[in-house]
């Protein structure tokens, strides 16, 4: 079907004021965008487990949506362009509301086993539906609106509009990152983008539109309670206990369930920890107390303010640091803790609201014990807390006969090849950092490592003797669900001989051939996300397991979809389209990077999603802008962005905050100067056309981009691997650039 | 319409080309269906057996009759189990000595509380399971093709020698669902027995009763693990029927062979108080009051990740309906150094034995009667 041409934009006619309140609307459209996406990342993530494999999904559905949007867009009379870009900034707040509460609705219209998970595969599928609708209008509105500026703009008008759209994604991630997350919910969200888009249709249209914005005006004062409504539903529905709390941190959703007379924190959606646990925590308190010193001091993270953690303070030791990296985490839980737990706040214990590796990475403190029990390497940011770096970093601050302590997840007396794989590669690396380390088997293993040479007990006959001899316990002045009964024979349950012999077998050839989880190269986490897949025998499983299909997948669709454009539009269009498509691939292989490195440096990295996205929306606007109205050579930006990659490549040994942040605004404005360089050199033809090809090939090239990096790229190549192919995909783009459009 | 030119037919068949080549190479690269005949040629010496329970239906289909699924399976098919296929219009077992995971374990983490207290039990699995529990401790065994795992040959005379060899009295069948090696355990339990070592196994009782009596006779104890006590759990959590677990109980109950009984208790799954009274006058009534029951905690397991574990005093609630429902021997379990994983003698109350953990026992019982009150203590004691 012909695309607008032109000729027929000319005769539109726009003048100064329609055109800024259509600009405007690009404006509000990328505002919007970025709101939208950064608040379904939080969505689905609690709905599906939060992991970088999701992120991926969200990315490429994300494009394929904006994708669809500009490449599904029929040419039409002016007034049904209008049409469609008014429609579309009307419908994208209530879409936003629709999807991100819709999230939560799924487990209500497809029930599932309470305590359950969906199938990954199953998540990964409702990430794509729940970001389509919204996504699809993202990229709806584009080829319309710029048909509409181009009389005036003439061939820069695909650039003005995409720069102006990227302004406002750069607002909308500054917007959310600096103020939103921390005052307003994705209703109030929903409602005040709502009345915007009324008052600029007003504007645009009909002035007397303009007082329809005061009804989701209004709807922002109820938005508290609407979202309490809807939450405490759905979660009473589909959970085993009453939410009896929820809270929006700006890490996280915190959710806490009562069920009986115990209290379960969960954070978005994901169990943490149960209160009390007095049970739970009955053998590792005397675990721990088989291996200390008496007034020592400990780092304890990870087990929950519980039982371990009051029975420490109690049982003498000389001070604990507890680190809890979400402040609002510990507000929210301590009511119902400071009720099961009275009075042991001290002298003895310190609360840290931060991040251990940050705090490690900065203290020159050394302690007596570090007990690290996190969660398992489900993403990147917990698998920081099982890497070869961390385990260093354990080391480096432990006392002269200091003992570290760490547990993941075991087995339950046989390891499958998964299994096998995911401990060995955790194994492997705590293994090289504390050659002298004893293992207890069980679903939880604990691996326990010293520094010094005769600091651990050698089996667990010394270990109870050690126990025996060791500090007495004053049972008063301990819970008695931890004392009563007690004998050090308890002990022998984390020493099982037959499954500790079990266990060296197992690793014997599984470590030599399974690479060290570390935090370049991420393995656990790969293998946490295979172990899932197989634990639920998901479809991903066999996606996984043979990865070629992936890739082989997305060549095919390449090849035909590159076909289809050179047949449209002619072999211009097509090495156009290539190096968009190239482009639009390394930067999200590159934005997904610099997520994990981020998280690898500072942890939990959800609300600073936003900040990322703002900054690179920034170096965009920038990058488009200046590439508009200087011209700059295709190759040189491409050369430019090879060049940035490998920065960003020498960052990942350097961590240099400053540098980060710095490599993403330079990275961007080269990738930002792609679209309107190209855009001039192959927009002669159409306007519509040249923004169509470009916009919907670039998310194209983006959605590859996506899927490739978080199932192929960073799983076999890891980091900085990575890194290195997308400098490789780069210089193609570039070669393609220069002999299609600059020998001619 | 546009007319193609030779350029564009070649460009189209070489896009059609490529195309059914990376889909082929993809697929290739997908994991296969890897139950095939040859698996089971190249395995004919070791763990293939013709089955037991089984009859032939039309053509060179079967039924296995050896649990209540009662699979129809053409040839080349397996059972829900995995582990019994038609093989040429014969039902084979495919896992006859292939012992994926063993262990020396305390009998008491099994848990049998009453059933030689304070030994081990040399304890064997393979792979397979006849149901689908999405609480499942050991899914790694139980949910996966024999030939995925990693296994070795332990023929029912090695088997016994083992179990002397680890100083274990006792082979227990455990882990996965120990039915599914029906020929096996019927022969290796026959061994055992003329060996002077005890066999018992871990089962969900899904078994047809037949079937349950035939696999009973050399068994010197069963532990069972009623899951629940409504249909709807068991079809929805475990893809099985309450029904046929009951009539095995009583089946197996009326052959005079020890029985304990464990129930994982699950929140709001199956942990109302209505339905474990319901439960346990039903074992009251139909099997014993002396028969032991197990309410264990439930920890986040296998589908079912995102539970907290049961509260402890709804484990003490069961504990104490039960009791009220005339169950002598209720114990909670899965709670290392609660007071009620001690055995108290249903006759004075005295505790006669004590647990801390799975491994320190002190067992005061002489000759099978309380040392206190002297009245006989239900369980097999020497």
């Amino acid at each position: 079907m012909p695309l607008l041409r032109r000729q027929d934009t000319r005769s539109v006619g726009v003048n100064g004021g329609r055109r800024r309140g259509l600009l405007a609307i690009a404006f509000f459209m990328g505002l919007a965008a970025a709101l939208v996406q950064v608040l379904l990342i939080r969505e689905i993530l609690s709905l599906c487990r939060g992991n970088e494999l999701v992120i991926g999904v969200i990315f490429s559905s994300w494009f394929l949506g904006i994708f669809m949007g500009a490449r599904f867009n029929p040419t039409a009379a002016d007034a049904d362009l209008q049409r469609r870009v008014l429609f579309s900034t009307a419908l994208l707040p209530v879409l936003m509301a629709v999807s991100v509460y819709g999230a939560h609705a799924v487990q209500i219209i497809f029930p599932r086993t309470v305590g359950t998970f969906y199938s990954i595969s199953v998540e990964l599928l409702l990430a794509l539906f729940l970001t389509l609708p919204a996504s699809f209008f993202v990229g709806f509105f584009f080829p319309p609106l710029v048909a509409l500026v181009s009389g005036e703009m003439k061939e820069r008008s695909g650039g003005t509009v995409f720069y102006v759209e990227s302004m406002g994604s750069f607002a909308g991630g500054i917007a959310f990152s600096f103020v939103l997350v921390e005052i307003a919910n994705p209703c109030a969200i929903a409602c005040g983008l709502l009345c915007a888009s009324f008052v600029i249709i007003g504007a645009l249209v009909n002035k007397k539109l303009i007082p329809l914005a005061l009804v989701p005006l209004s709807l922002i004062f109820f938005s508290g309670s609407i979202e309490d409504q809807i939450f405490t539903r759905v979660w009473n529905r589909t959970h085993a206990g009453k939410l009896v709390h929820y809270q929006r941190t700006k890490y996280q959703t915190v959710a806490v369930e009562s069920y009986g007379d115990t209290v379960s924190v969960y954070g978005d959606g994901i169990l943490m920890y149960t209160l009390p646990d007095r049970f739970e925590a009955r053998g590792l308190f005397h675990l721990i107390n088989a291996l200390r010193r008496d007034r020592g001091t400990m780092i304890l993270m990870g087990s929950g303010p519980g039982s371990l953690l009051h029975n420490l303070i109690s049982a003498g030791i000389g001070h604990i640091r507890y680190f809890e990296p979400d402040p609002e985490l510990w507000d929210a839980v301590y009511p119902f803790r400071a009720r099961l737990y009275p009075g042991v706040e001290g002298e003895r214990l310190s609360v840290y609201r931060e991040d251990l590796r940050h705090f490690l990475s900065r203290s020159r403190e050394r302690f007596d014990m570090i007990v690290s029990i996190p969660p398992a390497p489900e993403n990147i940011m917990l698998n920081r807390f099982y890497t070869r770096e961390f385990y260093s970093l354990c080391k480096r601050h432990l006392s002269e006969q200091g003992i570290f302590v760490t547990s993941l997840h075991g087995y339950s007396n046989y390891l499958s090849e998964d299994l096998r794989d995911f401990i060995a590669s955790i194994y492997r690396s705590f293994a090289a950092e504390f050659p002298e380390h004893l293992k207890t088997s069980g679903e939880t293993m604990y691996l326990i490592g010293s520094a010094a040479k005769g600091a651990l007990p050698r089996d667990v006959d010394e270990l109870i003797n050690r126990y025996k001899a060791g500090l007495p316990l004053r049972a008063g002045r301990l819970e008695k669900e931890i004392t009563q009964n007690y004998s050090p024979d308890e002990l022998r349950m984390f020493f099982e001989l037959t499954q500790i012999r079990y266990f060296d077998r197992s690793m014997a050839s599984a470590v030599k051939k399974v690479d060290g989880n570390r935090d370049l190269k991420p393995g656990a986490y790969w293998k946490s996300i295979v172990l899932t897949a197989f634990r639920e025998q998901s479809l991903l499983y066999a996606l996984i397991r043979g990865f070629l299909f992936l890739p082989a997948l997305i060549l095919v669709v390449s090849v035909i979809v590159f076909g289809d454009v050179r047949r449209r539009y002619g072999p211009r269009y097509m090495a156009a389209g290539t190096v968009i498509y190239c482009t639009g691939l390394v930067s999200i292989s590159a934005v997904l990077v610099m997520i994990l490195l981020y998280q690898n440096s500072h942890g939990i990295v959800y609300y600073r999603i936003s900040l990322i996205n703002a900054l690179f929306m920034l170096g965009l606007t920038v990058g488009s802008l200046t590439a508009n109205r200087t011209r700059i050579r295709l190759p040189l930006i491409l050369a430019g962005l090879a060049l940035s990659l490998g920065l960003v490549l020498v960052q990942t040994v350097l961590n240099i905050d400053v540098l980060f942040w710095a490599l993403i605004i330079l990275f961007s404005f080269l990738c930002g100067a792609v679209f309107p360089a190209l855009f001039a050199a192959a927009g002669s033809e159409s306007y519509m056309a040249s923004a169509s090809v470009l916009d919907s090939m670039d998310h194209f090239g983006s959605i590859a981009g996506s899927l490739l990096t978080v199932m192929v790229f960073l799983p076999v190549f890891g980091i900085q691997g990575t890194l290195i192919v997308d400098i490789l995909i780069v210089l193609l783009a570039g070669a393609v650039g220069f002999l299609k459009f600059e020998s001619s | 319409m546009t007319r193609l030119t030779d350029d564009s037919l070649h460009r189209r068949e070489f896009l059609i080309r490529g195309g059914r080549s990376l889909c082929l190479l993809a697929l290739g690269s997908l994991p296969l269906d890897s139950c095939s005949d040859t698996f089971c040629q190249s395995h004919t010496d070791y763990y293939v057996k013709p089955a037991k329970m089984w009859r032939r239906l039309a053509g060179t289909a079967v039924e296995c009759t050896l649990c209540p699924n009662g699979c129809q399976l053409d040839e080349g098919e397996r059972g829900i189990c995995r582990v019994r296929k038609n093989i040429r219009g014969s039902l084979f077992t495919v896992i006859y000595s292939r012992i994926a995971a063993s262990h020396v374990d305390p009998i008491e983490k099994k848990p049998m509380f009453h059933f030689l207290p304070g030994s081990t039990a040399f304890s064997v699995a393979t792979a397979g399971c006849n149901l689908s529990c999405k609480f499942c401790q050991n899914w790694q065994l139980s949910q996966s093709n024999p030939e995925d795992l990693d296994a070795v040959q332990i023929t029912p005379a090695d088997l016994s020698q083992k179990a002397r060899q680890s100083g274990s009295r006792v082979i227990a069948y455990t882990y996965n669902e120990p039915t599914v090696q029906f020929e096996y355990i019927i022969d290796a339990s026959a061994v055992a027995r003329a060996k002077g070592i005890r066999s018992i196994i871990i089962s969900n009782g899904y078994i047809r009763p037949a079937a349950g009596k035939m696999l009973a006779q050399n068994l010197d104890a069963v532990k069972i693990d009623l899951k629940a006590f409504t249909e709807k759990f068991y079809s929805d959590i475990c893809g099985g029927r309450l029904t046929a677990v009951q009539e095995n109980l009583v089946s197996i109950h009326g052959l005079g062979k020890w029985i304990e009984l464990v129930v994982l208790v699950i929140p709001s799954l199956n942990d109302s108080q209505a339905e474990i009274r319901k439960m346990t006058a039903w074992v009251r009534t139909n099997l014993s009051g002396n028969v032991p029951m197990h309410f264990t905690r439930f920890h986040p397991m296998y589908r079912i990740q995102n539970l907290p574990p049961t509260p402890v005093s709804t484990l003490e609630r069961c504990r104490t309906i039960a009791k009220d429902e005339g169950i002598r021997y209720p114990y909670v379990g899965n709670v290392p150094g609660h007071q009620w994983e001690n055995t108290f003698c249903h006759g004075c109350g005295a505790m006669i034995i004590r647990r801390s953990g799975y491994f320190h026992v002190v067992n005061s019982i002489k000759n099978g009667a309380c040392p206190s009150c002297g009245v006989r203590i239900p369980g097999v004691w020497a």
